[in-house]
């Protein structure tokens, strides 16, 4: 049987090579960026959206069981870095970070696990980064950021989901 | 939908969820406590419930959210029992005012 599987931030990148990847393969892909996204597919489906929005996010993943009746596997790709120093970082640039890195996997991952709960199955995949465990100077709110996906992960309750940071 | 459809639903979903887990409760009834000294279910059980009726509803095409603010903040607690839980989502859905 096909996978249902959604991946954020589909518009380039890592997400978009994905999406290729497993449509390729006869997945049904579920995308979304804030921008418009130009793949085409006939089992790809995507909405223009920012991953912090929690009614945005909680609408997305309801529709994407309304119409399939599951989700087997969350990808939550969609992320964003600042490489300034920490005094040249404006709180807005420290807020849109971490609400997109870890907002966004918060909300997807709360949303997706509902349904992967009740059909007793599913799989999510989280980002980090090596910033993270280099302790990277210079990417003190991005590496940040993806500490807080790492310890998401980690603490994770273990009788929902399976859980997997990348 | 009245609320006793949803009284039904929501009571369909908590007998199903404790025989799959093999939860002996006698008879479920609007004042069957979900928390609290007496409740049947325990942390973990009430979530998977919480989970399973926002999907039981959604299968009817129906939208509630369980886990909004309104129901985490409430001073009176949505979950105390069937009935109430039952009540919070009539109220939701705008069957009861």
């Amino acid at each position: 049987m096909n996978r249902v599987i959604i991946i954020t931030g589909t518009r380039k990148g890592i997400g978009r090579y994905l999406a290729e990847q497993y449509l390729a393969e006869g997945d049904i892909v579920y995308g979304c960026s804030r921008r418009n996204c130009d793949l085409e597919h006939e089992n790809y489906h995507h909405e223009n959206l920012d991953v912090a929005d929690e009614e945005k996010v909680v609408a997305f993943v309801r529709n994407v069981y309304k119409e399939q009746k599951r989700i087997d596997v969350l990808i939550n790709n969609a992320g964003m870095a600042s490489m300034n120093h920490v005094l040249l970082t404006p709180k807005m640039t420290a807020e849109r970070v971490m609400n997109t890195n870890f907002m966004g996997s918060f909300l997807f991952s709360r949303e997706c696990a509902k349904y992967m709960m009740k059909q007793r199955n599913g799989r999510i995949v989280n980002y980090s980064t090596v910033a993270v465990a280099l302790n990277l100077n210079g990417e003190l709110v991005y590496s940040s950021s993806k500490a807080a996906v790492e310890q998401l992960t980690r603490v994770w309750p273990e009788k929902s989901v399976s859980m997997a940071s990348r | 939908m009245d609320f006793e459809q949803i009284k039904e639903i929501v009571t369909n979903v908590i007998r199903e969820y404790c025989e799959l887990n093999h939860i002996e409760v006698g008879e479920l009834t609007k004042d069957t406590p979900l928390i609290g000294s007496a409740r049947i279910l325990d942390s973990m059980g009430l979530v998977n419930v919480i989970v399973d009726i926002e999907t039981a509803f959604l299968d009817e095409d129906i939208e509630v959210s369980l886990t909004s603010d309104a129901a985490m903040s409430s001073r009176i607690s949505p979950f105390r029992t069937i009935g109430a839980l039952s009540h919070f989502i009539a109220r939701q859905i705008g069957i009861e005012a």
